[in-house]
């Protein structure tokens, strides 16, 4: 469950934080992770697509009627 | 067995979003979306009977119709509902399709609720499931559910392995994009304070599984101590939801919103070439979860 591991260490260490910003692909190998190219590409391009103030609710309202 | 099914639609999942994913599959693979009205009701028919009985086994609060009466009614129209899905893919009899066909598209529908009936036992018997066991049985229950109406679907249009596989990715993700969704909700409950905490729902959820897979033992402790209060106690769910997005658990849940959308739209491409059928089957995803990329 790497892309688990990864998600956390992004958001609790800041010395990888700080690597992951400059060499993603670095931060990961240094620490024996992998993750998928759909994981990398969200993590890397995606996250800084979206707004920094993320709305849950607009997220599941959205998709309210299929739950 | 009307009002079981009309209830589906009040408490529930709403059919009519999905009714017409069967017939988009056919279509875009080639067929003609009404071959699947038998198999779009049939599994539509199999699933109010699941939820009804998904609902028994869980104890979860009884719909009015049946609350009075019991468990018993409930199991009643459950048992009516399967027959009646059984003698709907007989329909499939009145199709200008082979019996070969016929046949694989009915054991397409009949099969994935073998999966999903293990995938309710796993859950049943998993009341605080590690991270790999919420995906193996979200995966078998979710995932299995809308992977079948895909195949089931475009199976009545072709037999071709690299279609079929590329629709099952389709519907798998798709499912798997539905479970995540219903869990933000019961989070996002949770951070409003809306309504009561169900507390062993919160403990299978997404969001309690990551943080099984990510924090120390005393963390999760912690966690499973306030789970029980978080209904009744404000700040015990306002330190729960501290705990998940102090985490990264809300990242993480983005994260596998956005992969499975992404594993989504690479199946339907393998799977079909570009049609107002598959442009409908993507649109699908968009009403779900927007792109980030």
């Amino acid at each position: 469950m790497s892309l688990a591991q990864v998600v956390h260490r992004m958001s609790t260490d800041r010395d990888f934080a700080a690597q992951w910003k400059l060499d993603p692909e670095s931060a990961l190998a240094q620490r024996g992770f992998r993750l998928s190219k759909e994981e990398l590409d969200f993590l890397k391009v995606g996250l800084k697509r979206r707004d920094p103030e993320v709305d849950l609710s607009d997220i599941v309202k959205k998709a309210e009627n299929w739950r | 067995m009307r009002l079981a099914l009309h209830s589906k639609s009040e408490g529930g999942r709403d059919p009519s979003v999905w009714a017409a994913l069967p017939g988009l599959c056919c279509q875009a693979a080639g067929g003609e979306a009404q071959w699947t009205d038998a198999v779009a009701a049939a599994w539509l028919l199999f699933y109010a009977a699941a939820h009804l009985m998904d609902s028994v086994e869980d104890q979860d609060e009884p719909d009015p119709w049946w609350a009075m009466q019991g468990p018993g009614l409930a199991l009643n129209a459950a048992t009516g509902l399967y027959f009646s899905a059984c003698l709907a893919l007989e329909e499939l009899d009145d199709l200008p399709i082979s019996r070969q066909t016929q046949r694989a598209a009915a054991v397409q529908v009949l099969q994935p609720f073998l999966l999903m009936s293990s995938g309710q036992f796993a859950d049943f018997n998993t009341p605080e499931p590690t991270l790999e066991e919420y995906w193996r049985i979200a995966s078998a229950k979710s995932g299995a559910f809308f992977s079948l109406a895909c195949q089931a679907g475009a199976r009545l249009a072709t037999d071709r392995p690299e279609v079929l596989e590329g629709f099952q990715q389709f519907g798998l993700n798709m499912g798997l994009l539905i479970q995540i969704l219903d869990d933000l909700g019961d989070y996002r409950d949770l951070t409003e304070q809306k309504g009561a905490v169900d507390a062993r729902s919160l403990l299978r959820s997404l969001p309690a599984a990551y943080l099984r897979e990510v924090c120390t033992g005393e963390i999760i402790e912690r966690f499973n101590r306030l789970v029980w209060k978080a209904g009744h106690n404000p700040e015990a769910a306002a330190e729960i939801v501290q705990m998940i997005e102090g985490n990264g658990g809300v990242l993480y849940l983005l994260a596998e919103l956005d992969k499975r959308r992404s594993l989504a739209l690479t199946g339907l491409k393998r799977a079909a070439k570009p049609s107002p059928a598959r442009e409908a089957l993507a649109a699908l995803l968009d009403k779900l979860q927007a792109p980030s990329t």
